[in-house]
């Protein structure tokens, strides 16, 4: 199998450790790019500037709450891209509330998660991910 | 003018009051005048004749002096005496200055001579007006005066003839000659002709020419209060006038008086009946303040409401900023833990332990402030609530701790109300929670809830057998971050009850405790009964 790239677009420093290590400790290989805000994810996504280099990721973990753009524009701006919506997007935020739960479903989020607060549970979401997403299901781009 | 007859048909008692009164004050006054004026004429009057009987009191001496030398004339009595039957005849009569007899035209004798001389053969019936006034004595066939006049001697004065008719024939007169003077001093007056109270006038009258009064440069005013009587003696008008009438002023007066009542009268009238008017300002007045005041008291507690409202925004925002940082020191301790551990002695171990456990309480406390500020923020439906179900979720949520203090609960029947749910549930786990943790060390927590039903609200109460709580502290508690105990001792954000409390408020209803200090206790809440009419209930617990 090939190794799985996941884009994570997240500010969070600690965050962005805690997820590095989590799927370290996966059994995949797994290559993981960063985007620290909504603009650079884009960019990323788009191969553009400084990022034409880069290759499209199999998955794309998004945070919500976001410098410059914000995690429902990038999802907005990949579910309407005819060379992007094909990607599964996962929210994983602190966010909690009804309106940007449903409304990241509504733009066509293929899950969304909201971050435990105790350590351990944040660790098993992210093997739950690494589970479901990388081992369980088919992505598009393995195929 | 306009405001007058507007007034007029506003107040026609008032009108006719004053109306009434002006006709009332005014008649009496004319009465008064008119009766003064009577009273007035009267005096005159009788002033008048007073006067008139005087004089002629005063000139009958002259008819008897006259009369008596006219009869010794007639009867040829007289021969030589005159003189001595003069004096005689003017010491018997008063009134009378000189006494003198006429044959055919001319004065013959006079006594007193002194004083008269000129007189003696004077051709006195020569002169017209002597002529014409003697005439008039002669056919009154009685004594007749003349004057006053210039007396030939000298001096103003009277004079009287009696006519001497012997045989059917004109002889001549006998005749007295009286001077002003002494006229005056009969009737009892001075040349001025006035006093104090009168003014008099003596006429003669006589048709065409110049008028013959007794006191000169004086008319008598016929529009003043005056009398006139006619004495016969000289054809004289004695008249005499009212110096100052009195009825003129007292109609006056009283014509004033009665205006002065009935102005008052007028003025009280309108005074009352510009009170509707002046309490209608009056009230406008305080509608208006109370206006302001209302007013005031509606910005206020705008201000109020809205100075909460930020309050609770910035709670819920500020809260939910804290948890993402704190989430970063929990997660990191535990991970350091987690992989370092191993590398720590027992005292790195504890520190970790004590930043971890800090760590940890913050997020409770931050949790709990939330909620707090969440309460009355969010608008939540009122429904149906089936307090068992809620409790039992309670219980189930607790489980864990409930196994592990080997907790016996106890519920009696509880009701189903009309609240928020999600509150509801808050109630009851932050009470349980606390009947859990408040306990004595060795003593399993008992704890029993049931619920009562008044008119107006629900009653519920959660027993425990726990610590209690002073007396002292049994309102304090609900205050937000009171706590009795520190963390060492029962672990506690102190915003529970706080929590609670809030809640209560929030169903219009109220909380408390009754509790003894190491006898347990029992906290109660109530809920207002939802009903319609049911806008101003009061409180009821016993």
């Amino acid at each position: 199998m090939k190794p799985v790239h996941i884009l994570l677009v997240e500010d969070n420093e600690g965050d962005i450790l805690l997820i590095r290590e989590a799927f370290e400790e996966a059994k995949l290989v797994i290559t993981i790019s960063i985007a620290k805000d909504g603009e650079k994810a884009i960019k990323f996504l788009e191969k553009q500037d400084d990022y034409k280099d880069e290759k499209t990721p199999d998955l794309i973990i998004l945070d919500v709450n976001l410098p410059r753009k914000n995690g429902h524009e990038v999802l907005c701006h990949i579910k309407q891209s005819t060379t992007l919506k094909h990607l599964p997007v996962i929210m994983l935020t602190t966010s909690s509330s009804e309106r940007d739960i449903s409304l990241s479903y509504k733009n066509h989020a293929n899950c969304y998660i909201t971050k435990p607060v105790d350590v351990e549970d944040f660790l098993k979401a992210v093997l739950s991910i690494e589970n479901f997403w990388i081992s369980l299901v088919q992505l598009p781009t393995q195929i | 003018m306009g405001k007058l007859t507007s007034w007029v048909a506003r107040n026609r008692i008032a009108t006719a009051a004053i109306v009434l009164s002006l006709l009332i004050t005014q008649g009496i006054a004319f009465a008064i005048f008119e009766s003064e004026k009577k009273n007035d004429f009267m005096l005159v009057e009788q002033e008048v004749l007073r006067l008139k009987s005087q004089l002629e009191e005063s000139l009958n001496h002259s008819v008897t002096a006259t009369k008596m030398l006219a009869y010794l004339i007639r009867n040829d009595l007289l021969g030589s005496h005159f003189e001595r039957v003069a004096k005689e005849l003017l010491e018997q009569n008063a009134f009378i200055d000189a006494i003198q007899y006429v044959q055919e035209n001319t004065i013959i004798r006079t006594y007193p001579l002194e004083g008269h001389e000129p007189t003696i053969g004077y051709a006195v019936l020569e002169d017209t007006t002597h002529r014409r006034e003697a005439m008039l004595a002669l056919e009154r066939g009685d004594l007749y005066f003349e004057g006053p006049f210039n007396l030939l001697q000298g001096g103003r004065g009277i004079v009287g003839r009696y006519p001497i008719i012997i045989d059917d024939e004109y002889w001549g007169f006998s005749a007295v000659v009286i001077r002003y003077e002494t006229i005056l001093e009969a009737i009892g007056t001075d040349s001025t002709g006035t006093n104090e109270t009168y003014t008099y006038q003596i006429a003669k009258i006589n048709n065409n020419e110049n008028p013959i009064v007794f006191f000169e440069d004086r008319k008598i005013d016929l529009s003043g209060v005056h009398y006139s009587a006619l004495v016969p003696f000289g054809n004289w008008m004695v008249s005499a006038q009212l110096n100052t009438p009195a009825y003129v002023r007292e109609g006056f007066l009283f014509s004033v008086l009665g205006l002065l009542l009935t102005t008052v009268l007028g003025l009280f009238f309108w005074y009352l009946s510009d009170q509707p008017r002046r309490l209608q300002l009056l009230v406008d007045e305080k509608t208006n303040d109370l206006n302001l005041s209302t007013q005031k008291l509606e910005d206020y507690s705008k201000q109020l409401l809205q100075s909460n409202n930020e309050l609770e925004q910035f709670a819920y925002v500020t809260s939910h900023d804290l948890q993402e940082p704190l989430r970063m020191v929990t997660s990191f301790l535990s991970l350091l833990e987690k992989k370092y551990g191993h590398v720590l002695d027992e005292k790195g171990k504890q520190y970790i332990h004590y930043a971890a456990d800090g760590a940890h309480r913050m997020r409770q406390i931050i949790l709990d402030l939330l909620e707090y500020s969440r309460i009355g923020n969010i608008e939540e439906e009122v429904s149906l609530v089936d307090m068992k179900a809620v409790l039992d979720d309670v219980l189930i949520l607790n489980r864990k701790l409930i196994k592990e203090k080997k907790a016996v609960i106890t519920t009696e029947e509880l009701p189903q109300i009309y609240a928020e749910k999600s509150p509801m549930h808050q109630m009851f786990h932050n009470l349980i929670q606390n009947a859990l943790t408040y306990h004595g060390d060795s003593i399993s927590p008992e704890i029993n809830i049931r619920a009562e039903e008044t008119v107006t609200h629900w009653i519920f109460y959660i027993k425990d057998n726990g610590i209690g709580i002073p007396s002292e502290y049994r309102e304090k508690i609900f205050n937000l971050f009171e706590r009795l105990h520190g963390n060492g001792e029962y672990s506690g954000t102190g915003i529970g009850l706080a929590i609670c409390k809030k809640i209560a408020e929030q169903h219009k209803g109220i909380i408390g405790v009754d509790s003894e200090q190491d006898r347990g206790s029992t906290f109660y809440f109530t809920v207002l009964k939802k009903v319609e009419s049911n806008q101003a209930a009061e409180h009821e617990i016993v």
